[in-house]
């Protein structure tokens, strides 16, 4: 089912055209990541999706409709940094979004406890670290327990620590099958949580395809012996190798997805061949995310 | 309408500054409504006699002129509910709640339909407090005889309520606009107090002015809030003086009233949050 299609979605400030004709879509389910770097127009996007940015053309949908504010209702989201008042306690804070999407007060602690700050609830906002700040947010996106979760930037300005447990908590949150936009321009972020992405660059989209496609293409085994020649003479006989290519000490091999490091060490061995090193390297976003710059410059 | 104003609440009722700047101004109301026979009598003890009139006799809390003085002089201390509406919608704005409402599911309008159920609520509260203040002071001090029209000028309750109304109106579109909290308090407060008065002064009653200038007093933005309660006081040095709204006053206010929301929504509507 398609939760979201944008088409030709535009934003222009008088010089700058900070989004460009933007079509995409995303689906019920899937973790969503929008990359690109600084200044790419990510939060111009997502602005725009959710009505505190007029775009200057172009139209969007959200559930197969016009977007409504019964439709924000059901999305719950963060935009850059959490915005509460900073005299109010969690709990007051929410007490006024509760209002405001129309759910009961009910869901308030069981949020609270959900995002670990249940036992600061009655304490007043300006008095959180940036990582409570944060998880706040992230607490009142799921307040009303909506369909679709957005989070921009989630783990920005964040300790490592801190980094780790929002990650953790939007792994959580995927598993319960709600479907989520994640704008990041932390890769490894993007490619540990998400499922689909899209690289946007000053405003033009890139790329958008499956993570697991992406780093499929980058997946590798290394492999090592003392004489590589016959090592190499002998990986050509094994079925399911795409490409081989030889380094100094090694053998590098892309293969199906089927193939495994034990199938292969049991083949050198049935070889008799002696192997010093045998690993599986993953793909990583990063390298692919380069490459889709680099393609396009 | 009911849960607009109860988020208003959840916002402000929190807010330490709300209450200090309520309380300022109730206890600023009442003094005036209780404090005028006290200015009297004071007056009285200093020797002041206005040709050998005591002062302690001025018939200031009679019915139903009591309604027409009262809400003259507590129509002095609105800039302080304005305050209250600055320092709270400015919160908003710094701390982007605004924008937050807006995607938790809020439209503008319902932001700005929000900010006009308070600033009712606040001139409804202010109308309150006089009204109190005024049945009080004017069974205590005033002649018993009056009582029978105790009711009878209350329509000046309602221009009360309109003059605070739309001056709260006018200081939220200022702050929506302008989004300087702390300065537009300290613009807003000299521009009342000092510039506007003194120009409205000018231009009413400057001898050399060309007649064609004196008609703009009555149209800006605080003096025409003013107009809807005619300046009464005069009426004891024996003036006369008009115990009716005006129907241009009423127009003037209206054009107010309609330019202060329209503007702030325009202003909302074209702005990215």
């Amino acid at each position: 089912m398609e939760i979201l299609a944008t088409e030709k979605l535009t934003k222009k400030y008088k010089r700058l055209t900070a989004l460009n004709q933007l079509d995409f879509s995303i689906q019920k389910g899937m973790v969503f990541g929008l990359l690109g770097p600084n200044g790419s127009g990510k939060t111009t996007t997502l602005g725009m999706l959710l009505n505190v940015i007029q775009p200057t053309s172009g139209v969007y949908r959200w559930f197969g409709k016009s977007p409504t504010p019964e439709s924000r209702r059901q999305i719950g989201a963060i935009l850059e940094i959490p915005c509460f008042l900073p005299y109010l306690t969690a709990v007051q804070n929410l007490k006024i979004i509760a209002e405001i999407k129309q759910c009961s007060y009910q869901a308030i602690d069981k949020t609270l406890e959900i995002v670990g700050l249940f036992d600061r609830r009655n304490d007043p906002f300006k008095t959180y670290s940036l990582g409570m700040k944060q998880r706040l947010a992230i607490g009142a996106a799921l307040l009303s327990d909506p369909e679709v979760l957005i989070f921009d930037e989630p783990t920005n300005g964040l300790d490592p620590k801190g980094i780790v447990e929002i990650r953790e908590l939007i792994i959580e949150i995927a598993q319960t099958g709600k479907t989520i936009i994640l704008a990041s321009h932390l890769l490894d972020e993007v490619q540990k949580v998400c499922s689909d992405f899209m690289v946007l660059r000053k405003g033009e989209k890139l790329f958008q395809g499956r993570v697991e496609d992406a780093l499929l293409n980058q997946k590798t085994i290394e492999v090592g012996s003392p004489d590589l020649v016959i090592l190499k003479n002998a990986l050509e006989q094994f079925s399911g190798i795409q490409e081989l290519t030889t380094t100094a000490s090694q053998c590098i091999l892309k293969t199906d997805s089927r193939v495994t490091t034990t199938q292969i060490g049991q083949f050198l061995l049935e070889q008799n061949i002696p192997v010093n090193h045998l690993v599986k390297k993953e793909g990583s976003l990063e390298k692919e995310f380069l490459n889709i710059l680099s393609e396009h410059e | 309408m009911n849960r607009l104003l109860k988020i208003e609440w959840l916002k402000l009722k929190n807010y330490r500054p709300f209450w200090i700047l309520m309380g300022m101004y109730t206890v600023f109301s009442l003094s005036i409504c209780f404090g005028g026979m006290a200015f009297l009598t004071w007056l009285k003890n200093q020797g002041a006699d206005f040709n050998g009139f005591n002062p302690t006799m001025l018939p200031m809390y009679d019915f139903p002129d009591i309604w027409q003085n009262l809400t003259w002089l507590t129509s002095l201390f609105k800039i302080i509910l304005a305050f209250i509406v600055i320092m709270s919608i400015n919160n908003e704005i710094s701390y982007r709640i605004i924008r937050q409402n807006v995607i938790d599911g809020f439209e503008k309008k319902d932001w700005l339909r929000s900010k006009l159920l308070l600033n009712g609520a606040i001139a409804g509260y202010a109308v309150l407090l006089v009204f109190i203040g005024g049945l009080i002071t004017g069974m205590i001090y005033g002649h018993p005889d009056s009582r029978a029209s105790m009711f009878s000028n209350i329509h000046f309750l309602v221009a009360f309520f309109f003059d605070v109304f739309i001056f709260l109106c006018f200081a939220m579109l200022l702050i929506v606009a302008f989004r300087k909290g702390p300065l537009l308090i300290i613009g807003l407060l000299m521009y009342t107090v000092a510039f506007e008065p003194f120009l409205a002064f000018f231009l009413y009653d400057f001898p050399r002015l060309p007649a064609g200038f004196r008609p703009i007093a009555d149209f800006l933005p605080v003096q025409s809030l003013r107009n809807l309660v005619p300046f009464p006081l005069k009426r004891y040095g024996l003036m006369e003086v008009s115990d009716s709204i005006s129907i241009k006053a009423i127009l003037i206010a209206a054009g107010w009233l309609i330019f202060n929301i329209g503007m702030t929504n325009w202003i909302l509507k074209r702005r990215d949050l």
